[in-house]
């Protein structure tokens, strides 16, 4: 490659002038176009292609981003009434917080008094909509005249015991009681088996009230999410402190989400800070140079306004996320600049410079492009979006580490820290490949390794990746425990852009239910859909059956049978009005959901349409944690179904990653083979350099097995980088073991190994910081690369020099490596 | 679900009739501008059992419509009517209801209203019933009687007495299809 780039240098020795304006203008151009790059932040787009129902289940859904305020007693039990003026003030106290910001769009605390009175003369003006055929059985029996008398000396009972009139009032429109085949436990489940005291929602055992949350903005709006759970949680700290009797806990999916990103900041905060404090502290010891530093970044830099703009022209836009997971390569391209940055620092001229390493920096750049290309062949957007973001950043990073930035070096040799350079130099010729016991202790844990890789697992749950703050976690477990038995509990919709099309794929849902529960997977499931919302063409067919049902003679019948018990019992037959009048009526189908009786902040819990027009009518389940696999894969195989939490979709789309990224894996050790025989031209040093990555992979999986660490889809894909980096140290030590047997020059092994010391150090640094983080997708970064690093370091430091010199001793492999030395010469 | 419907839908319902019938009670029949501050006396009798409560209360209202029912015997109930809110606290039923958002809630306290304001053949007009009206010893008679179905929120029967010297009532009773009769005595 020297033939490439020396003459590359000479002609911008000559004119620098081009040069400098080359750099200015192609930086402009990619930092302006690499600027108009459109990131893609839905994940559901990322992902691989999935269906209609699962995509929903990753947008946003005013339901799934409620949330969940709960108020109860700190100490000693609080009556329900004491909760509800304090559920009152602190509602009062947050949206009068929120005045000024307009996070909330409402909060559902309570039960307009209006509602349920227009609910129930709804209910009255359309009662044959809501009576279900098999209601009629029922009906036969209540109607016969000893029910009748039975019944109705029932009535009179309770009307010698009413003091207000209610009893008595709902008995002059059903003295027959009927109502209990027509709702049965309806208006129960209406509330979702929730108490209601005073107009309040609390959980059954009325120990704690509860509050649902709607926000005003879009989930992915992660600032406004980051300051109204600011004012939020800080609110409910002052609430706790001006009423220490009580204690509100907060919790849901904006939550989550907040506490996630607020954990990752601070873990970012605190391993970047350490890793950087120490980086500096290295490099200013050793090199005792400032601009050693900003040469170190700026081919990282230049690399990734180069990738950004490329991905601009190619595609306009790329996904976020492979934006973040991307910045891993640039421990992958600090290695480059490290290696250009210590070579020059030893030879001090930057032609010699580009002769050593213009070759193994550019072989080491190519092959790890392979890895990250191989990703383009998988069908996931997302790790496409990974593997051209990396490639192109590596490809503009080297292309400047090698063409701009020997203009950079000064034409002499640095004065590095003496004493610090010896000791390193000492520890990297220890001669790690002569000593029997260190070879036969790395070969036992290369076995061992190799023994358990078939072992690793996979772990395709995305929330074992989630973090939750302790306090989302008790909120969470309080509301289970008091609302579901301690079940967990998930959302269920059944969608269609016909709300009675959605409607009828919630009835198919419920007998699903029904199933399950008889099996005993379900604990409990709300129905009230079916039976509030009944489908237009459904509300005729109940009319069309009362109809017949109450022919003229059964009416007169049934009346007749009441006025005689009314009479005997010493009751005023005109009382019972209303229900002759229930009888006489004529009725017509009427939707729930237009007629405004049911308020939009409680509809919402139950119906939503989108801003596509889809309707979504939504279910709620109780289970058993450990059933949830099996209960939603049965529920959302119902046409036109799909479970409100995105994981569960991830988990399978994550394991097609997985299988894509397996394929990925072998596609690129396949192309690093290929390059790498390609450059050195003999099979056994090709695998002399191809071996330390596949060995240091095994050793990953078996350490990983052995530890009982799992891969996930982060560190999975951050072992790409590990395979980069495997494939780069052998490179180099491989380059530098040749040089030693063509030359008997030790040097430039010697310098490659500090370049590699220095670039280990600074990722272990990096890496080892990690561990501080509390996250569990951060940390779980952290070991796999640990692993990956220590097992690919001591490979190249010990096994591969050591079978580099076993094979030096057969005569045809050392007349090829020599032969080479004399084609190059030639050359 | 007896104890919800009883929660939500019939208390309300009759907490609101019971306020409005105090109302009605401390209404004039004069068609002039009423206005009221005095005390009162509420009998509330269910016919079919015979139970019997009675309460004692004070009474405001501005001719307008804002009227205030504060009860001394129970200590602590009220009925009150602010503009199209209904709020009530009666026998430990406590509601505040937008009469605009409740047919049955809005009848009750127009008929109230005109009722207090004199106007009771508005009140006779929105509830379909008959009147009649009769005059002795300085006193007007008006009974409201319904005909046909009665609407959510109405009364079978109102019974009022002004005072014809300033129009003012001095006595009500409201008596409901199911046989609860409430009567009201403003001092």
């Amino acid at each position: 490659m020297h033939r490439i780039f020396i003459p590359i240098f000479n002609f911008f020795k000559c004119h620098k002038g081009v040069m400098y304006g080359l750099i200015a203008i192609t930086s402009l151009v990619f930092l302006f176009f690499g600027l108009k790059l459109k990131y893609e932040e839905d994940i559901s787009k990322l992902l691989p292609s999935s269906s209609v129902e699962s995509q929903l289940a990753f947008s946003s859904i005013a339901l799934k981003d409620k949330i969940f305020l709960q108020v109860t007693s700190a100490d000693e039990p609080l009556s329900s009434e004491e909760l509800v003026e304090r559920t009152d003030e602190f509602v009062e106290t947050l949206l009068e917080k929120d005045s000024t910001t307009h996070y909330i769009a409402n909060i559902l605390y309570k039960m307009e008094p209006e509602m349920a009175i227009n609910a129930l003369d709804f209910v009255l003006e359309h009662l044959p909509s809501f009576v279900d055929t098999t209601a009629y059985a029922d009906f036969d029996k209540a109607i016969e005249p000893e029910a009748v008398a039975t019944q109705m000396q029932v009535d009179y009972d309770m009307m010698m015991e009413d003091e207000m009139g209610d009893v008595t009032q709902m008995i002059a429109y059903d003295p027959l009681n009927l109502k209990d085949a027509v709702i049965g436990d309806l208006l129960n489940g209406a509330l979702g088996g929730y108490t209601i005291i005073d107009g309040h929602f609390f959980c059954p055992d009325s120990t704690v009230t509860i509050s649902y949350l709607a926000p005003s903005f879009k989930s992915l709006d992660s600032r406004s999410a980051r300051n109204f759970v600011r004012l939020l949680s800080r609110t409910c700290k002052e609430f706790e402190s001006i009423h220490p009797e009580v204690k509100v806990l907060i919790h849901g999916d904006p939550i989550g989400s907040v506490s996630n990103a607020g954990r990752i900041r601070t873990d970012l905060v605190v391993t970047v800070g350490i890793s950087i404090l120490l980086i500096l502290i290295l490099i200013g010891f050793c090199f005792r140079s400032v601009s050693f530093l900003w040469k170190l970044l700026l081919p990282i830099l230049y690399g990734m306004l180069f990738s950004m703009a490329c991905i601009y022209w190619l595609k306009g836009g790329m996904s976020l996320m492979a934006l973040g997971l991307g910045a891993i390569v640039l421990g992958v391209a600090i290695s480059y600049s490290l290696h250009v940055l210590i070579h020059h620092f030893f030879v001090g001229d930057p032609e010699r410079l580009l002769l050593d390493e213009s070759t193994p920096v550019f072989l080491s750049c190519i092959t790890t492009i392979g890895a990250f290309c191989s990703l383009l062949f998988t069908d996931s957007d997302l790790l496409r979006d990974f593997g051209l973001f990396a490639s192109l950043a590596l490809l503009g990073s080297t292309l400047f580490a090698l063409v701009f930035l020997p203009h950079f070096l000064p034409s002499h040799k640095a004065d590095p820290n003496s004493k610090t350079f010896r000791r390193i130099s000492r520890l990297n010729n220890l001669p790690f490949d002569r000593k029997p016991w260190f070879l036969a202790l790395i070969v036992i844990i290369l076995v061992v390794g190799v023994i358990f890789s078939p072992k690793v697992k996979f772990d395709s749950d995305l929330r074992n990746l989630d973090y939750n703050a302790p306090e989302e976690v008790e909120a969470e477990r309080l509301f289970n425990e008091k609302n579901n038995d301690g079940f967990m509990h998930l959302y269920f919709a059944t969608v269609s852009r016909d709300f009675d099309e959605a409607l009828e794929a919630d009835e198919s849902l419920m007998m699903i239910l029904d199933s399950l529960s008889e099996q005993g997977l379900v604990h409990r499931y709300s129905d009230l859909i079916p039976r509030l919302f009944v489908p237009l063409k459904e509300q005729e067919r109940r009319i069309e059956a009362w109809n017949v049902y109450w022919t003229e003679e059964r009416k007169a019948e049934t009346m007749a049978l009441v006025n005689r018990n009314a009479e005997a019992l010493g009751l005023d037959p005109d009382m019972f009005f209303d229900f002759k009048s229930l009888l006489d009526a004529d009725y017509v189908p009427a939707s729930l959901m237009e007629s405004g009786v049911v308020p939009e902040n409680l509809l919402g819990n139950f119906i939503e349409c989108n801003a596509d027009g889809q309707y979504m009518v939504f279910t709620d389940v109780a289970m058993d944690a450990d059933k949830k696999d099996v209960v939603t894969g049965a529920l959302v195989a119902n046409p036109k179904t799909f479970v409100l939490e995105p994981f569960y979709y991830c988990k399978s789309m994550v394991e097609v990653i997985h299988d894509d990224f397996n394929i990925a894996v072998w596609i690129s050790s396949l192309f690093v083979l290929i390059i790498l025989l390609f450059s050195f031209r003999n099979l056994l040093t090709t695998l002399l350099s191809f071996l330390p990555m596949v060995i240091s992979w095994f050793m990953v999986q078996g350490y990983m097995a052995l530890f009982d660490l799992e891969f996930n889809l982060i560190n999975i894909i951050i072992s790409t980088f590990i395979f980069g980096v495997g494939v780069d140290y052998s490179i180099f030590i491989t380059e530098g073991l040749l040089t030693q047997a063509r030359t008997g020059n030790r040097d430039v092994l010697t310098w490659h190994k500090v370049a590699i010391f220095f670039s280990a150090t600074i990722l272990v640094i990096v890496v080892a910081s990690l561990l501080f983080a509390v996250h569990p997708a951060i940390r779980s970064i952290g070991l796999i690369t640990l692993i990956g690093m220590a097992s690919t370091i001591m490979i190249s430091y010990s096994l591969q020099p050591f079978v580099f010199w076993q094979l030096m001793k057969i005569p045809a492999y050392r007349r090829k490596v020599l032969n080479g030395e004399r084609e190059e010469d030639r050359v | 679900m007896k104890k919800i419907v009883r929660t939500f839908f019939l208390r309300r319902l009759r907490v609101a009739r019971l306020g409005m019938l105090m109302m009605i009670m401390l209404v004039s029949t004069a068609s002039w501008a009423q206005k009221y501050d005095s005390d009162f006396t509420q009998t509330r009798v269910m016919k079919i059992s015979g139970k019997t409560t009675t309460m004692h209360g004070h009474i405001t209202f501005d001719g307008n419509d804002h009227l205030s029912m504060m009860y001394s015997d129970p200590e602590g109930d009220y009925f009150i009517i602010d503009g199209a809110m209904v709020k009530v606290n009666l026998m430990k039923k406590k509601a505040e209801l937008n009469s605009e958002k409740v047919k049955a809630v809005q009848l009750q306290r127009s008929t109230l209203l005109n009722c207090l304001s004199g106007e009771w053949e508005k009140a006779a007009a929105e509830n379909k019933a008959d009147t009649i009206v009769t005059e002795k010893d300085g006193f007007r008679n008006v009974l409201i009687q319904a005909k046909g179905k009665i609407p959510r929120g109405g009364y079978s029967s109102v019974d009022l007495t002004y005072r014809i010297s300033d129009g003012l009532v001095v006595k009500m009773i409201l008596e409901e299809a199911i046989g609860v009769v409430n009567t009201y005595e403003i001092e």
